[in-house]
């Protein structure tokens, strides 16, 4: 059988809460973002929606995919048929590897869509030629990041370390607590990544990326409210 | 150079232009905001058709524009938008 996870087992089902946290806050600014193009047209705010809404949708793969494979499992520790063992896997593998291409594609292309809006010189670069290229990309990375967990984690980090830089020469121009803590947030996310790809040395530094990452969507909902109380 | 204005950032300075005021011409709110006539004239048309301004005519008539409630909200609800789009580096 192919080994898809490298949680350790007592944290199995926890990363699924904490995902929760970042499916809502990714949500929530999906949605705000949506709601300012509903006024203004502009077709940016309804890309970094989509955007958001991507990043959603890959946590949501996410879950699904590790609840299947905790519960397989379950399955095949508590009943001893081999048949039904073998034939379960076989169906639940096929949604594995499903899910988990389809949480690293919507996850790279959400990251992606982030960085095109955000990044001024991109954004009057970005034509339907390179969104297609990028796609693309995306979609190899994400295909390859089935056979090298590590190709997904290396794509973020260099998709991430761009949007940070970005949101950190925003936080020079325009110092706010808005501004430091979505820097901050994003920086987080991205120390996430370096440690999910330590897990090759020791599965408990995917507890330590889960936990970090949580804490970066968490300052990102800090800043969401702190925004919107103004 | 300054970047162009959209849509929501003229229909902010017009409110703005027309609540300092608390009632305005049509004429000072076009210099005021810094349209066009037939620019102002469709984006007055649309404010008035979303109850965010109100128009009324003197005894002798002038012509004079008002902010509404619903103006007063969308205003509040254009700073949060901005402060959310400045935050994000939109």
């Amino acid at each position: 059988m192919l080994k898809f996870y490298f949680s350790p087992e007592w944290f199995h089902g926890i990363d699924s809460i904490f995902e929760i946290v970042s499916i809502i806050v990714a949500l929530l600014i999906a949605l705000y973002a949506y709601k300012i193009y509903k006024f203004s047209k502009v077709n940016k705010y309804k890309f970094f929606s989509w955007a958001f809404l991507l990043i959603a949708i890959a946590y949501i793969f996410k879950i699904l995919t590790n609840l299947t494979l905790y519960k397989q499992n379950i399955i095949e520790k508590t009943i001893g048929n081999l048949t039904f063992t073998f034939l379960t896997v076989q169906k639940t593998e096929l949604f594995l590897v499903w899910g988990y291409l389809l949480f690293h594609f919507f996850m790279i292309i959400g990251l992606i869509g982030i960085y095109l809006v955000i990044d001024k010189q991109a954004k009057e670069q970005a034509n339907k030629k390179i969104v297609i290229l990028l796609t693309f990309l995306a979609f190899l990375s994400a295909i390859l990041s089935h056979f090298y967990f590590i190709i997904f984690h290396i794509t973020n980090i260099l998709v991430l370390s761009f949007i940070t830089m970005i949101f950190y020469n925003n936080c020079r121009k325009k110092c706010t607590k808005a501004t430091k803590l979505i820097t901050s947030a994003f920086f987080l996310v991205l120390i996430s990544q370096i440690f999910f790809i330590m897990i090759l040395f020791n599965p408990n530094y995917y507890v330590l990326g889960e936990i970090v990452q949580l804490i970066g969507f968490i300052i990102l909902l800090i800043s969401y409210f702190m925004v919107l109380k103004k | 150079m300054t970047e162009r204005r959209n849509r929501m950032e003229i229909i902010n300075d017009m409110l703005i232009a027309i609540q300092q005021k608390e009632r305005i011409k049509p004429t000072h709110l076009m210099y005021k905001s810094n349209l066009s006539h037939k620019l102002l004239k469709s984006y007055l048309e649309e404010l008035i058709d979303k109850e965010f301004v109100k128009e009324e005519v003197t005894k002798n008539n002038y012509k004079y524009l008002f902010i509404t409630d619903k103006g007063h909200e969308f205003l509040q609800n254009f700073r949060k938008m901005k402060e959310f789009t400045d935050s994000f580096g939109l």
